[in-house]
This record gives C-alpha cells, sequence and structure tokens, in this order.
C-alpha cells in the first residue's frame, strides 16, 4: 500500500515536480500554485493519526516554511512526493516532540499548587496574563524576540525589521510567523 | 487556524521567492571533503610519524583487514552525510544502513579477536592515543558538519550525526593504527576509540540544534 494519500497521483506528482522546478527559477506564479495545490494535501496526510485536528493546521504551515527553506534541494529529475513527505514526517514528529515536551514540563503547574496560585492569580487582577505573556516572550530565541518586539509591538515594517537588523525580509517574516506560533502554543494553556 | 492563515502564508512564502542555487549532487558536495580528509590524516600521521614496524604490519592479512574496513565504513559514512542532506535521500535509502553494517563487522572482528588474542589494556600510549585522535578528527569533523549545514536540509540530525563521527572517526582510526604500534584489541577498542566516541557523543547532544532548519 502507498505510504501517500491515493489523492495524489503520480500525474500530479509530476505536476508539482515541474512546478518546484520552475519555483526554483524564480517562477511566483508557479511557486503559488504549488504551495496552494500542496498545503491541502499536506493538511490532509497529517489529519491521520493526529488526536487534534488543529494540529494539522499548524503542522501543515510548518512544512510549507520549510518547503520554502528547502526549495534548493529538491531535484527535479526525483518525484516530488517523498521528498515532500520526508519534510511532513519530519516536521510532525518535531511538532509532536516540543509539544508533548513542553506540557510535560507546564503539567508542573496546577491550580492545586499554591506558589502557582500566588504568583499567576492572586498577586493582582492580570497578573496572570502579564507574566503568562511576559514569560512566554522571554522563552523566544533572542532573534525571534527581537523580530517580534519590532514587528508585532512597535509597528515596524518586515522591510524597515529586515535593514535594521541586517536580515532579508523573507527570514523576518518567517522569523516572526514562527515566534507568533510559538507564543500562541505557549499561551493556548 | 484558518484557511486564511495558510493563504497569507503561501502569499508572503511566494513573494519573497528568488531564484535557488540548486543543491549539487551529494557525490560532487562530499568529494572535496573526502579528498582533504585524506590529505590532512596523511598530513597528521606524518607529522605523528609513521610506526616502526608498518612495513612488516602492510603484509599481514588481519591488520589490511581491519584498516580496509575501517576505511569502506568511513567512505561510506560520509557519502551517507551527503545524502541524507536532501530529506528524502533522492530514494537513496540503502545508504545509510551501509556504514553502520561495516562498523557491525568492525564490532564482530574486535570480538572474535579478543577470542582469540585475549583482551589486553595496557595502559601504555594512552595519552597519545586520546590526543592523536583528537588531532585527527576534530579538523575533518568540524569542516564536515560546516559543508553539511551549508544549504541542506537533513530530517535526521541524530543519524546525520552518527554518519559524520563513523566518517571521521574511520579515517582517524586508520591514521591511529599507522602511527601507534599498540596492536591489541583492548588497546585499539578502547584508547583508539575513546577520542571519537567522545566526539560523537557531544555531535549527538548538539545534532539537533547543528542540523536544525
Amino acid at each position: 500500500m502507498s505510504p501517500y494519500p491515493s489523492k495524489a497521483g503520480s500525474s500530479q506528482g509530476d505536476s508539482w515536480s515541474l512546478l518546484a522546478a520552475q519555483a526554483q527559477n524564480g517562477d511566483k506564479t508557479a511557486y503559488r500554485r504549488l504551495l496552494k495545490e500542496i498545503a491541502p494535501f499536506i493538511r490532509n496526510s497529517l489529519f491521520r493519526g493526529l488526536v487534534n485536528p488543529d494540529w494539522a493546521e499548524e503542522i501543515a504551515q510548518e512544512v510549507l516554511i520549510s518547503v520554502h527553506k528547502s526549495l534548493n534541494t529538491y531535484s527535479p529529475d526525483q518525484p516530488f512526493l517523498p521528498w515532500l513527505m520526508a519534510i511532513v514526517r519530519f516536521r510532525r514528529a518535531d511538532f509532536l516532540r516540543t509539544h508533548y515536551r513542553q506540557r510535560g514540563e507546564e503539567g508542573q503547574a496546577s491550580l492545586e499548587d499554591p506558589e502557582f496560585i500566588r504568583s499567576h492569580v492572586t498577586d493582582s487582577p492580570l497578573a496572570g496574563e502579564y507574566k503568562d505573556i511576559e514569560k512566554a516572550l522571554a522563552d523566544l530565541p533572542v532573534s525571534q524576540r527581537r523580530v517580534l518586539e519590532l514587528m508585532k509591538i512597535r509597528g515596524h515594517s518586515a522591510r524597515e525589521v529586515a535593514d535594521r537588523l541586517g536580515m532579508s525580509v523573507s527570514a523576518v517574516k518567517v522569523s516572526a510567523h514562527r515566534s507568533m506560533i510559538r507564543l500562541k502554543k505557549r499561551l493556548k494553556y | 487556524m484558518s484557511q486564511n492563515n495558510i493563504d497569507n502564508l503561501v502569499d508572503s512564502l511566494a513573494e519573497d521567492l528568488a531564484p535557488v542555487c540548486r543543491l549539487a549532487h551529494p557525490l560532487l558536495r562530499i568529494a572535496p571533503w573526502i579528498a582533504a580528509a585524506v590529505l590532512y590524516t596523511a598530513g597528521a600521521i606524518a607529522f605523528l610519524g609513521l610506526r616502526p614496524d608498518l612495513s612488516l604490519k602492510m603484509s599481514d592479512p588481519a591488520f589490511l583487514f581491519e584498516v580496509s574496513l575501517m576505511a569502506m565504513m568511513a567512505f561510506s559514512a560520509a557519502l551517507a552525510s551527503a545524502w541524507m542532506c536532501v530529506p528524502d535521500r533522492r530514494g537513496q535509502g540503502w545508504v545509510v544502513p551501509v556504514p553502520v553494517t561495516l562498523l557491525g563487522v568492525f564490532f564482530l572482528w574486535s570480538f572474535v579477536r579478543s577470542y582469540a588474542e585475549g583482551v589486553l589494556l595496557p595502559p601504555l600510549h594512552r595519552d597519545h592515543c586520546f590526543i592523536s585522535g583528537l588531532l585527527m578528527g576534530a579538523v575533518p569533523a568540524a569542516a564536515l558538519v560546516f559543508l553539511l549545514r551549508r544549504g541542506a536540509a537533513t530530517t535526521c540530525p541524530s543519524l546525520m550525526a552518527l554518519m559524520n563521527i563513523l566518517a571521521v572517526g574511520g579515517l582517524g582510526y586508520i591514521g591511529l593504527r599507522l602511527t601507534c604500534r599498540m596492536d591489541t584489541v583492548g588497546h585499539a577498542c578502547f584508547y583508539q576509540l575513546v577520542s571519537f566516541l567522545v566526539g560523537g557523543a557531544v555531535l549527538g547532544i548538539l545534532a539537533r540544534r547543528i542540523y536544525r532548519w
């Protein structure tokens, strides 16, 4: 039995292979089409075996970013699907590993713990929320935090942040995107 | 999360697309490292000095078998490292089991030798072999990691670290066998491998950070 969802037959794979080759040459239209076509395919392949269907959306985004970053590693003379599915499996495993590790760490905090109640609830009306946000921000890597602060708190554009930090606009957007995902994940609980 | 998020991300990624330089064929990528690592090991051997009984050992089939085995393991592990830079290894999944199997054969060989010759672990040459191992392994390991990180995207960081250390350790071990005249199984399997085991442990712990993308 094929490890890939049946929706994507070989002709679909061939078409994506062609689009990926065009994207490697800088064809933005082909690239947009490729990403739009593979996004639902990735999501569908992720739905199976995930406890929470929302995770499929998050992992799909991670996969799209990874495809963007590793587009140079694709060889047009090779089939596209195995390359894509290797990334999907990797990102899925990475997401689940991170998720369960974080849950394990946070599982130690409980409303039955007086110290947790004092520090998160009783000190001031909004103490818990602010502290959670500050803590989540502090947990981000320094470079990601800097990008997030400049873009989302101070309101600079991606271009301004890129110029200021000596990064590419693409890298800034990707960094901000990843930071937001991390923050959302941290603040969900 | 909604479809909008995906659409926005797709638009953002497509907007930022620039032509990419395709990753060269794994064989072409790793060939310079293999050449440089062999030259470096030869230089290190020359620096440390060949063992005085080398001409005698070159006619010993057991010695030649062991050195050939490690050479094959080192080269196959280097090739596997290069293939692992591509998420699906270009369909060449078989490249990984080869060096692992050769490592298994080496340990089996050493086990058989230990039965035949006994495990002798004299402390002689301990520091010499540990430091020489570091000398032979550190630079090729750093060069290999530097080379593989450039533009690559491995989906198995830990396995990649294992392949790296097998490549570096195999070459370094050959270097040590050609410079140190201690031939006992205990010395070869412990003192001559310990520096690579330490390096492998460090690389394994840091693998997810080093090869993150």
